[in-house]
């Protein structure tokens, strides 16, 4: 045994030597106390979970390891505006003060905060704005939003002005929330930004990097930040679990204070350990939907649609398959009630979603379909049997799906339920070869045109057999529902906007396009123990993320425990 | 000479063929790097992305003639490519972050099980009939349990439950890395669960086919002689005897330790061990090709190199093979 040992730290004592030669951490010796008084509070953040990374601090790309593992690109970078993840019509003014449309939504013009420094002392100006869209706008793989930039000028140090080719407000989230501006005078040196590492990242957020490793980094507070006496916190520890076990079971002993991603049975096994501390908030920022196959008899037909809308029991989805974290959609628009209330349609403020069996059936009845003696809805002797595929490893999807094709058997639509490994069922939805699957909306900026726009625009996808990755998998092709989209996106005012949107909500109720469920959830949950100040249900000031770009907002509402 | 010159073409040859098929396999799994990442960041990126991710990773309709020449010519540069899951690090790098890992727990619980499962077949075969024949079933009952199966028992019974390891990962998450003492307890203390299942389940195999050898090279007349010469047990035992019935172990030996560099995936997964095993899992996961060829070449070049290896020890040890007829 004693043998065993030795050998086992002789193993130690080498992979110690290896690392000495291959990995680039930056000096030990900076470690920092982390317990000191209220004013050296370092909170321990967990953002997604993956192997260790290499120091790549690109804040561009969602796979570098400051978005792909730490999540904390928006702790170092700052964008021009901060949206409310939850309320997107509230808006937080931050590297811009105030901001204009004008000549149709073809302008946009902000005004910079002054007084603001990177964290290399180098001042913040409007070239550094300027340089940032352009580059974007030269580096199209950088333009993920695909914002059509016309010309990007600064008039003077405090102001710029945007052009583009097309109204853009609805691209307003991409430009201001979703862009981090970066300095010009180090980026300008970078020969190719789309493959840049940026070992040494310098930007004008609350936090700077202070050591690094591939499995755990710590930001520390920026002395200079141009917020006042913030933050309060004096750092956060990011630390990389490979899998979301661990990460979870760290979480429940109270080894870390802040993280992204759902615990399974939260209440119990997080929250009642340490009631006093112990938090999760679970806002929704997107929908669940099933989409059905538009090209897949007979889930074209309107009726079907409408039919297993009213048969599934939306509760029940929430309650079993998604742990209560995942509050049943009340409205048939698809709109996430209360938060997009203002978007309402008021013509369908009754059109809610409901539970009921034998108006679904009395539906299909309607349409044709005949009760046959294997207990199944047929039309002219052709039974409706379908299969419901998702990935196996999404175990919420999985046992909602079951639920799903318990429900439907009751009004005589038999489903199979399919697990498929995640690279094939996304290849499967890509191409249009599946008949029905549980799928999010884009939850990226949480508005109600957002969701629908990538639910329903033909535009985003493609022929069936043909791999469209942006949306509208089910392959929803509607004249109308197009011209509802680009009414939206040219409506030169609020008003317009709001009868395109109608439009849409209508289309929504009426012709069923994809069935809501359930609304997809912003995972992430908190302790209280050395801070206060998180959001919460009482104090919804924006989601609770750790992620990018509100974690930054969250993290600057902390107060450290006396 | 010839022999071994004919032996250099055949690697070259088998190089190739392992580099070609390691260009296809990738490329005929279901859906693409794109889609891939779609999944992955569930809503979190823009429909309009898209574009800019194909951009980013340079996948163009270019002929698959034309991307195997651009593959072969910058390996022949040395130059593995970015990875498209840890875009903008290159293969090269999320290699080397994981290489040490792998490189020391694989190889140190191949040598320990080597080791020790060679000496228990020497000693079982030259006693047998012995209370040592009993370890011979207990042995290879572990190595017949199907690997993740027994992993997951040990990892939920020992770590999980008992508290005597910790359950995964390679060392304390806060744990700086370097060459001090917290360091080194602490990936040792990582190591041991993840290392001693390789050992327990891998040591049936060793023993086994060194106990049989053993047993056949005590038939043979220079054994019968030493012992006709009146030398010590223990000195035939070792000297006459195992030291001939190491020659075929010794070949296996050499072959698992080139494969050593592919990491234990199963180990990797099972016990979330950053490795090269955990980083190839990642890599299928998220169609990432550069990443997987990177992984399959060093791979590749290390059991070559293993098998290349092996055969110059076998033409030193055994005059037979550097005939030619």
């Amino acid at each position: 045994m004693s043998r065993n040992r030795r050998l086992v730290s002789a193993a130690g004592a080498v992979l110690a030597g290896l690392f000495a030669i291959t990995a680039c951490s930056t000096s030990p010796g900076s470690s920092t106390p982390t317990s000191g008084g209220a004013n050296h509070v370092i909170l321990t953040v967990v953002g997604n979970t993956g192997g260790p990374q290499p120091r790549t601090f690109n804040p561009y790309l969602s796979t570098s390891g400051i978005n792909a593992l730490w999540g904390a690109a928006g702790m170092i970078y700052e964008p021009l505006v901060q949206l409310d993840a939850v309320k997107p019509t509230v808006s937080y003014p931050w590297l811009a003060k105030s901001w204009t449309w004008s000549n149709d939504n073809k302008t946009l013009t902000f005004h910079l905060r002054s007084g603001v420094k990177w964290t290399d002392g180098k001042p913040f100006t409007s070239a550094d704005v300027v340089f940032t869209f352009n580059m974007i706008k030269k580096y199209p793989a950088l333009n993920t939003g695909g914002i059509k930039f016309n010309t990007v000028t600064a008039p003077n140090p405090l102001t710029v002005v945007m052009t583009f080719a097309a109204p853009s407000f609805t691209q307003f989230f991409y430009i201001a929330e979703n862009t981090y501006i970066v300095p010009e005078h180090i980026w300008s040196h970078v020969k190719n930004p789309t493959t840049y590492q940026n070992p040494h990242p310098v930007g004008t957020g609350p936090f700077e990097l202070a050591s690094f490793q591939p499995s755990t980094m710590l930001l520390t507070r920026n002395p200079h930040y141009w917020q006042p006496g913030l933050p309060k916190i004096y750092g956060l520890r990011y630390v990389q679990y490979s899998d979301n076990t661990t990460a979870i079971e760290a979480q429940e002993n109270g080894q870390v204070d802040w993280a992204g991603g759902p615990i399974p049975d939260g209440q119990k096994l997080y929250v009642d350990r340490a009631p006093q501390y112990n938090h999760f908030w679970y806002p929704p920022t997107g929908i669940v939907s099933i989409l059905p196959n538009q090209h897949v008899w007979p889930l074209n037909l309107t009726a079907v649609r409408k039919a297993i809308s009213l048969a599934v029991n939306r509760e029940e989805i929430d309650k079993v398959g998604e742990s209560g974290y995942e509050a049943p959609l009340t409205s048939a628009t698809g709109l996430l009630l209360p938060d997009d209330q203002s978007e309402l349609d008021p013509a369908y403020q009754n059109a809610d979603l409901t539970t009921n069996v034998a108006e679904a059936k009395s539906l299909l009845l309607k349409a044709g379909f005949k009760m046959d003696s294997n207990g199944l809805m047929a039309l002219n002797g052709k039974e409706i049997k379908l299969t419901l595929g998702d990935p196996s490893g999404f175990a919420d999807y999985m046992t909602d799906a079951q639920i799903i094709s318990t429900e439907l058997k009751k009004i005589g639509i038999a489903v199979t339920v399919q697990g498929l490994s995640t690279n094939g069922w996304f290849s499967d939805i890509a191409t249009g070869s599946f008949q029905m699957t549980l799928m999010w909306s884009n939850s990226a900026t949480g508005d109600g045109y957002a969701v629908l726009d990538s639910l329903l625009d033909y535009k985003l996808t493609a022929p069936i057999g043909t791999s469209a990755s942006g949306g509208d998998y089910e392959r929803w092709d509607n004249a109308q529902t197009q011209t509802f989209l680009s009414d939206y996106q040219d409506a030169p005012t609020a008003a317009g906007r709001q009868q395109a949107l109608d439009g849409l909500e209508g289309i929504m109720v009426n012709e069923v396009p994809v069935i809501p469920l359930v609304g997809a959830a912003d995972w992430s949950s908190y302790s209280t123990r050395k801070v206060t100040g998180f959001p919460s249900p009482s104090d919804p000031y924006d989601a609770a993320t750790e992620g990018t770009p509100v974690g930054e907002v969250v993290a600057l509402h902390l107060v450290p425990r006396s | 000479m010839r022999y071994l010159i004919r032996r250099v073409l055949f690697y070259i040859l088998t190089l190739w063929a392992a580099i070609t098929l390691n260009f296809a396999i990738p490329r005929l799994m279901p859906g693409n790097p794109i889609d891939a990442m779609f999944a992955r960041f569930r809503g979190q990126v823009p429909p309009s992305a898209t574009v800019a991710f194909a951009k980013l990773f340079g996948l163009n309709h270019a002929s698959i003639m034309s991307q195997y020449w651009t593959y072969l010519s910058s390996l022949a540069h040395g130059n593995l490519g970015i990875s498209f899951s840890y875009y903008p690090s290159t293969t090269y790098q999320v290699i080397m972050t994981a290489l040490p890992w792998t490189a020391v727990l694989i190889g140190v619980a191949t040598i320990i099980s080597f080791v020790v499962g060679t000496a228990l077949g020497i000693m079982s075969g030259w006693w047998r009939g012995s209370w040592m024949d009993s370890l011979l079933p207990i042995t290879t009952f572990f190595g017949s349990i199907p690997y993740f199966w027994f992993g997951l028992l040990a990892a939920f019974f020992l770590a999980d439950q008992l508290h005597w390891f910790p359950l995964s990962g390679a060392t304390g998450t806060t744990t700086p890395i370097g060459l001090n003492w917290s360091f080194i307890a602490s990936a040792t203390d990582h190591a041991i669960l993840p290392a001693g299942t390789i050992v327990v389940s891998s040591i049936g195999g060793w023993m086994l086919g060194m106990r049989n050898m053993m047993i056949t090279t005590q038939a043979e007349d220079y054994v019968v002689l030493a012992e006709a010469k009146g030398l010590s047990p223990r000195r035939i035992m070792v000297a006459y005897a195992a030291r001939n019935a190491i020659l075929p172990t010794l070949a296996t030996f050499a072959m698992s330790l080139g494969f050593v560099v592919s990491g234990a995936i199963l180990t990797e997964i099972v016990f979330s061990y950053p490795g090269l095993g955990y980083v190839l899992f990642q890599a299928v996961t998220n169609d990432d090709f550069p990443l997987m060829q990177g992984v399959f070449l060093m791979i590749t070049v290390a059991v070559l190199a293993a098998n290349f290896l092996a055969d110059l020890a076998y033409v030193a040890l055994d005059p037979r093979t550097r005939l030619t007829n």
